[in-house]
């Protein structure tokens, strides 16, 4: 525990002998003679320090991680130091020679200014000297764009930061050296540090990782990693460690997802699904008399051309004039409801010229078959609601070419299971809400 | 063009009638249809979208937000922390109760004795979402759930909590969420208010006030309008007896010619709200009665729903009500229920609301998904703040109470855009402070206004000065939660 005060004592006895040393230094004989009890009060007052602050050191050796040359020198150092200190004390007990007097004062102060030096090195690091600003660089999780080098780029700044002031080169600090990615796998004097592939087995995690007020936390000073750099140098180990790989080649799995989002700052949210879209802007004045016509006309956002169509009033029949009045805009219209509006099968032929058709709702019109093969051209369709119609699974075998269509609804229709079944065969990526009640099975 | 000369935009639509070939050919042709609903279209357009708006492609179309007034018990619904049970009747350690503000209500307590949930929780479908058996229904949708457990609030009170969470402020005046989304994105259906309240009768509890669906400074005709269970839905909508749809139309006809006079003069756009509205309750005469008769549904619905469904007023009639709205692309349809303030008694009130709201919050998910409506539709369930998991009072064998909770608590969402069986954010062991991914309740209405095609900074309001906005200067989409 004595070991513990070490890095507090140290700095008095510094102070002290300091003072004595350089009182020491600018005295003449006859000042020595004057002022000898004085001087010696201090030589002694410094040496005592000394002591217990030797005294503390050595205790701290055998409770902390520290070793190598840095400890050898500052301990041999610090008690030479020490020792000196007694010998001014018992040489200044009569007049003697200035020369030795003088020698014996500069051993001590430059003593002292290497021993402490050691110990910064060892608690700040070996460059705690040079200016901090590239040593502590923060890590900005937000600029890194595909190209952008795992290992170099993201994973090597955050061990310059918290680990690198200490692991490098030579064999302090348990023999590892983090300078490099081979000299970091190469591992400590007790073996390798990081498992590839295992971040659970990987001393250079665990040490990282453990609470904060544990004996083997790492950075032993200073505060340790952050949450998204602990979970980065997991996940980083967990990939294998590799060096040479950039954020556009990662595998993207499902439980990672959420993290390399939220470091790397990639949203899947905000891509626009009419990107690609590119149709004239249709005027106000068309969309206007559409509106007379019984449309609610919108364009989807203020990004896009494409139109929003619904019935001004739902549950209204539509004439099959209505309907021709879509053909003036039948390039923009990407969304279009007209569910519960008493569409017949003629009236789907209209329907199957709006080809830039991404959502179409059908639900609730008496339509057959015959409606869907009008459908066929509907390269862009992704969602169709035959919710209520009396479609059946001759059909659906029109729906078989639509490539994008993922969500389709077929409750209340004439569809059977074998029907939905061969449909999913042709295309497995489809959503189908069929006829068997949705969520019985996980009952 | 500054917005004090919005009255200017009202010409336009006149002006092209008057001069384009075929907008009049399209008029002859709709006149041959329905005289009466021409005549009404003639006078006052849709409400459209504002300029601009969608800000980007909508996720979806509309939003049913089943509101859970009182604040439901995250720790005994859908935040389940097993580990309590080695805390039972402990003091909360004060390292975890930190400076989190408590109601004068158990503030004064010598010990927060802990109470773990003496529910069982399991985990439900591929998404392993742990729900209570207190909800047994909504486990069966587990998968299309995204649930939020790290939602927290800054109000500790209902009024400003529900408050908060409805208008983005604590205290009363701004608009709510579904009239900023009605002035934003206008209606779909033009004989339906875009905004449409249904509260739960009989429910007890916390008082709900007209505010919390109130239009605050926006123009009158994007407030709430409440629906009642019952002969009339809204009050006074019906013509007296004895008076003819037709004697109506004319009456109204004269009294916008008044307005029109009056509006020439002061250019109020509040005289433009009030034909509108007058215009809108005429033809909710005849859609009002249409979309709330549920003779039709058929006995499955009304089996899925439960039997409260052919209760009218019932929150499982609501939600069957919540349904045929959304067919009729009501914008927003907010349902409030009460009855979740368990100060005391939880044990037994808190089986009373679960059965009285599981069947149908669960069958509203199915529903809308058969029907293929999800896809397009946002719904919301959720409270204005949590519960403390420590007891107000004692702990008995029968009976204890959890306090208000605002430092984290538990909602879901369903519908388009969202990662479906996603659970989001983390609690600490306590259910007390979250502890990873915590949603403010800006960013959710930020998160919400996102879905449907809205920058929530972008959509704001001049008002006394300065412009204000739904979510204030706060508020970030969390996009971990979209697809």
């Amino acid at each position: 525990m004595a070991g513990r005060l070490h890095p507090l004592v140290v700095h008095l006895p510094i102070g002290i002998l300091v003072l004595a040393g350089l009182v020491g230094l600018f005295l003449n004989n006859e000042g020595i003679a004057r002022y000898r009890n004085a001087l010696r009060f201090i030589y002694c007052a410094g040496t005592l320090f000394a002591l217990i602050a030797v005294f503390s050191g050595l205790n701290l050796e055998g409770l902390s991680s520290y070793e190598g040359k840095n400890v050898f020198w500052h301990k041999w150092l610090g008690i030479t130091t020490s020792i000196l200190g007694i010998l001014l004390f018992l040489y200044t007990k009569k007049n003697r020679s200035k020369f030795l007097f003088t020698l014996l004062n500069l051993g001590m102060l430059l003593g002292l200014t290497i021993t402490g030096h050691l110990g910064g090195r060892m608690t700040h690091g070996p460059n705690y000297l040079l200016p901090p600003d590239d040593l502590f660089k923060k890590t900005d999780f937000t600029q890194f764009s595909d190209s952008t080098e795992l290992f170099k780029e993201v994973v090597f700044p955050v061990i310059q930061s918290k680990c690198l002031r200490c692991h490098q080169s030579g064999s302090e600090n348990g023999g590892l050296d983090m300078t490099s990615l081979q000299t970091l796998l190469t591992g400590s004097q007790s073996g390798k540090v990081i498992e590839a592939g295992n971040a659970a087995n990987s001393e250079f995690f665990k040490r990282v990782s453990l609470p904060a007020n544990h004996p083997k936390f790492m950075p032993p000073n200073g505060p340790g990693m952050s949450y998204n750099e602990i979970k980065l140098i997991e996940w980083w180990i967990n990939q294998g460690a590799p060096e040479a790989i950039k954020i556009g080649e990662l595998k993207k799995d499902q439980h990672n997802n959420e993290f390399i989002k939220r470091i790397f700052g990639i949203h899947s949210g905000t891509m626009d699904p009419l990107a690609s879209l590119s149709v004239q802007l249709a005027s106000p004045s068309l969309l206007d008399s559409l509106n007379v016509l019984g449309f609610s006309v919108k364009k989807i956002s203020s990004t896009s051309n494409g139109l929003d169509v619904v019935p001004r009033t739902p549950n209204l029949k539509l004439t099959s004039g209505q309907l021709a009045g879509l053909l003036y805009i039948k390039e923009q219209i990407v969304w279009l409801n007209l569910a519960s509006t008493q569409l017949t099968d003629e009236d789907l032929q209209i329907i199957g010229q709006l080809k830039n058709l991404r959502k179409l709702h059908l639900e609730h019109n008496p339509i057959s078959d015959k409606s869907l093969m009008n459908l066929e051209g509907l390269g862009y369709l992704e969602y169709l609601n035959l919710y209520g119609t009396g479609v059946s699974d001759f059909g659906l075998s029109s729906l078989a070419k639509l490539k994008d269509l993922n969500e389709l609804y077929l409750g209340q229709t004439r569809v059977t299971e074998e029907g939905i079944k061969s449909l999913q065969q042709t295309n497995p990526a489809l959503d189908i809400a069929g006829k068997a009640s949705l969520f019985e099975l996980s009952k | 063009m500054h917005h004090c000369n919005d009255y200017r935009k009202s010409h336009s639509r006149r002006d092209f009638l008057s001069t384009s070939a075929l907008g009049m050919g399209a008029i002859a042709l709709s006149g041959l249809l329905d005289p009466l609903s021409l005549a009404a279209s003639n006078r006052v357009p849709v409400y459209g979208p504002l300029a601009g708006l969608p800000h980007f492609t909508p996720r979806v179309k509309r939003v049913i937000y089943l509101f859970q007034s009182g604040a439901p018990s995250q720790v005994d619904l859908f935040d389940h922390k097993p580990q309590l049970l080695k805390y039972q009747g402990q003091d909360l350690p004060a390292s975890i109760r930190g400076t989190q503000r408590q109601t004068g209500m158990s503030a004064g307590q010598k010990i927060f004795p802990i109470v773990p949930s003496r529910y069982s929780f399991k985990q439900h479908g591929k998404s392993g979402h742990s729900i209570s058996e207190m909800l047994p229904y909504t486990a069966q949708v587990a998968d299309e759930l995204t649930v939020i457990r790290s939602m927290y609030t800054e109000a500790i009170n209902h009024d400003p909590a529900a408050t908060f969470i409805q208008t983005g402020s604590q205290q009363a005046g701004r608009p709510s969420i579904g009239s900023w989304v009605s002035y934003g994105l206008g209606g779909e259906n033009e004989n339906l208010p875009s905004f449409i309240v249904l509260l739960s009768k009989n429910s007890n509890g916390q008082p709900l006030y007209d505010r919390l669906w109130g239009n605050g400074f926006l123009d009158s005709q994007h407030q709430g309008v409440k629906f009642r269970s019952g002969k009339d839905p809204v009050l006074y909508l019906d013509n007296p007896a004895g008076m003819e749809r037709v004697d109506r139309r004319r009456q109204l006809d004269y009294l916008n010619d008044l307005q029109k006079l009056q509006q020439e003069r002061v250019h109020d756009p509040e005289i433009e709200a009030k034909i509108a509205q007058y215009e809108m309750a005429f033809r909710m005469q005849t859609s009002v009665p249409e979309a709330l008769d549920v003779k039709g549904e058929p006995d499955h619905i009304f089996d899925l729903y439960g039997p409260d469904s052919r209760k009218p007023g019932t929150f499982a009639a609501n939600c069957l009500l919540a349904r045929r709205l959304a067919e009729r692309n009501v914008r927003f349809i907010q349902l409030y229920h009460q009855d979740w303030d368990h100060h005391g008694g939880l044990p037994q009130l808190m089986p009373a609301v679960c059965k009285v709201t599981d069947q149908p919050s669960a069958a509203l998910i199915k529903d809308l998904k058969q029907r293929g409506l999800l896809d397009d539709t946002l719904v919301i369930w959720g409270g204005e703040f949590g519960r403390t998991t420590y007891s107000q009072g004692k702990v008995t064998a029968e009976s204890f109470g959890r306090d208000h909770h605002p430092g984290c608590y538990s909602i879901w969402m369903a519908g388009g855009g969202l990662k479906k069986g996603l659970s989001y954010g983390t609690t600490d062991d306590f259910s007390f402070n979250v502890v990873e991914n915590g949603v403010h309740i800006h960013d959710f209405q930020a998160t919400l206004m996102h879905l449907l095609g809205i920058d929530h900074e972008k959509l704001n309001y001049k008002y006394q000065g300065r412009r204000f906005r739904l979510t204030d200067v706060h508020g970030k989409v969390v996009h971990d939660l979209l697809s």
